[in-house]
């Protein structure tokens, strides 16, 4: 089963995008083309994200911790521009501090053998409670001389009426996929997802990858919050909250098996473009917003579910 | 002494009973006794989150667990206002509509956690976002108020009613958590719940059934937390779109401290209430000391993560002690 598996799974995502694209093209029309460019921007968001929840949720491990994380990162990141340190190293700093909480939540998950959701549930709330202490309810901004610098309009800026995050979230989701298909790295990252004892009796460093799988997200995730910041200037108290309910339901959506051992860096950008197409669909027919959440759930559990029902995609858990 | 230590010694609560004691000891003294007056309002809040960890606590007894219990504490808050307000229901029959409505939403979540074989994370997590956002589209993402007609309704004036200072519903939450205490110690039902939770197989082997058992175990869970959501809304007449936000995590957080576990098989009702007591005291206590409130968000997450490793650090000592094989090298869950 394995990886062929998982294809036919991402292969629901794939078609159900199209269908909601052409549905909604066809609803909206001229203003449905117009609203691509920040559809895409917003995919590139959530997807850099999703990419590393995959990773983690591939190596048999949750992280509930990636909102918050998000948020903290790009708080950090921010301070340390308005403290001026440079763009560059604030850029490395914020993301060695995302490696670093990765490798805690690695670490505590392994060398400890506690259940990641509860882990990675504690430091939700830590990560969180400083972004609340520190913003105090109100927004930090990013000081407007440092504003226009060349590595934050990179990071945050446009090119051809695109948002740069685009080729980023496409280079990482291209980097994820050959890491995943065709490295070792990869391969053990799927044979620990799959059967822990066995990748071990096979030598696989089953501590180590997973703590790597926890790093790589934790990065991930202080990445798309450092691309935010720079696009939005300023990250407040409520940035990213829930986001963790939506990476792992746009993973889930994307294939991946939540127990482990199957999924793909592409499949989860399919599963968060599929969502976002969903609610940005949704917002531009002039449905209420939070519709878009019960069509959400409603579409989690049914797809669950029917990979359950439908002969030959069995092994769907 | 030696009764003290005998008590304590292996019982999943000893954590939650040590640390309970250390937070009121730890404020009693911060503040020169005033944190005591404070002790009738942390009990109210005890009785909201309480009621819903004693339903989580079943839950998760069982083996699955829900995170849909927030937005269904709103929902309920939400169908007990239209029972009222459309179908002119008077306040205790739109009550139990309302607790109805959030069993029946168990009742689904636990088909499809069983029958359909969807794991329970998904689907309350599936059902968090449908509630939640029937609970914004209700509210048209502001509130909905009880009728002012039903304001002076005896079973309102019950609940804000106040013994020995006490609001009543926390000697509900005593009478709650006594009966499903009692339930899972005591019934058949009870010890099928830990049963089931423990080894599934073995126990449809010897004629249990996991899915009857779990689905029971779903209801509950949603039940109570549409309780919670019914009696908050009826003290406050008012249920708001972001009522109960995070709830699920709060309750999950205390039940493990508490003495339950992911995987199921073993369990405690009281010991998670005092794991939710322990929490509401910590956020009274730090906001008496003048800390900002949201100290309180980052010290569940450092509770309950430093509560995960001295325990596993206690219990893996204890397992050296016997010489019992090394734990499970499975990870995750």
């Amino acid at each position: 089963m394995g990886r062929s598996q998982s294809v036919r799974n991402e292969m629901i995502a794939l078609v159900s995008l199209l269908a909601l694209f052409a549905v909604f093209s066809a609803m909206i029309g001229e203003t449905w083309f117009r609203n691509v460019p920040s559809l895409l921007r917003d995919i590139s968001w959530l997807g850099i994200v999703a990419v590393g929840q995959a990773v983690v949720i591939v190596s048999g491990e949750f992280d509930l911790s990636v909102g918050s994380v998000y948020a903290f990162v790009s708080m950090i990141f921010v301070l340390l521009l308005n403290a001026s340190v440079g763009p560059l190293p604030s850029l490395a700093l914020a993301m060695l501090l995302g490696a670093l909480i990765g490798y805690l939540n690695g670490v505590l998950t392994w060398r400890m053998q506690l259940p990641s959701l509860l882990v990675t549930l504690g430091f939700l709330f830590v990560y969180r409670g400083l972004v609340e202490y520190v913003t105090d309810g109100f927004p930090i901004t990013i000081s407007e001389s440092i504003q226009s610098n060349p590595t934050l309009v990179a990071l945050g800026g446009k090119t051809a009426g695109f948002h740069n995050s685009i080729a980023i979230a496409a280079v990482i989701m291209a980097a994820f996929c050959v890491i995943m298909a065709k490295t070792r790295f990869g391969s053990h990252i799927y044979a620990v997802g799959g059967a822990v004892d066995a990748a071990m009796a096979n030598g696989v460093p089953a501590g180590r990858t997973k703590i790597r799988a926890f790093a790589i997200c934790a990065v991930l995730a202080g990445l798309a919050g450092v691309i935010t910041a720079c696009n939005l200037n300023s990250v407040s108290t409520t940035t990213a909250t829930a986001m963790e309910f939506e990476a792992i339901a746009a993973v889930v959506i994307g294939g991946c098996l939540l127990l482990g051992g199957s999924g793909t860096a592409w499949g989860a950008m399919l599963g968060v473009a599929t969502l976002l197409t969903l609610k940005h669909g949704l917002i531009l027919q002039g449905v209420n917003i939070f519709a878009y959440q019960i069509v959400l759930g409603l579409i989690l559990v049914g797809l669950v579910a029917a990979r359950v029902l439908v002969p030959g995609v069995a092994a769907a858990r | 002494m030696t009764g003290l230590r005998a008590f304590l010694h292996g019982r999943p609560e000893s954590a939650v009973i040590i640390g309970t004691v250390a937070i009121v000891l730890f404020f009693t003294v911060g503040t020169d006794g005033a944190w005591l007056s404070t002790l009738p309002s942390v009990l109210r809040v005890t009785a909201q989150v309480g009621i819903i960890a004693v339903g989580q606590a079943m839950l998760m007894s069982s083996g699955e667990v829900d995170l849909s219990v927030g937005s269904v504490y709103a929902f309920a808050a939400v169908v007990a206002v239209w029972a009222m307000d459309l179908l002119g229901l008077g306040v205790l029959p739109a009550a139990a509509v309302a607790v109805a409505a959030a069993g029946l939403v168990g009742f689904a979540n636990g088909v499809l956690a069983t029958r359909f074989n969807v794991p329970s994370m998904i689907v309350t997590l599936g059902a968090m976002f449908v509630f939640r956002g029937c609970a914004y589209i209700a509210t048209k993402g502001f509130s909905l108020t009880v009728p002012r007609e039903f304001r002076s309704d005896p079973v309102i004036g019950f609940l804000k009613f106040k013994i020995f200072g006490v609001s009543s519903p926390f000697f509900l939450l005593l009478l709650i958590a006594a009966a499903f205490a009692f339930v899972l110690a005591r019934t058949r039902f009870g010890s099928h719940v830990l049963a089931v939770g423990g080894d599934s197989a073995a126990a449809l082997a010897n004629g249990v059934s996991p899915a009857a058992t779990k689905i029971k175990a779903f209801v509950i869970c949603s039940g109570l937390a549409g309780l919670s959501g019914t009696i908050v809304l009826l003290q406050q007449a008012s249920v708001y779109s972001t009522s109960g936000l995070r709830l699920e995590l709060e309750a999950i957080a205390a039940a493990v401290i508490g003495g339950c576990t992911l995987r199921g098989g073993s369990g405690s009702i009281w010991g998670p209430v005092l794991g939710v007591f322990a929490l509401s005291s910590l956020k009274g206590g730090l906001m008496m000391m003048g800390a900002p409130t949201s100290w309180y968000v980052a010290f569940v997450g450092a509770i309950l993560i430093g509560f995960l490793v001295v325990s596993k650090a206690l219990s893996s000592g204890i397992a050296e002690m016997q010489l019992a094989p090394s734990p499970s090298m499975s990870g995750g869950r």
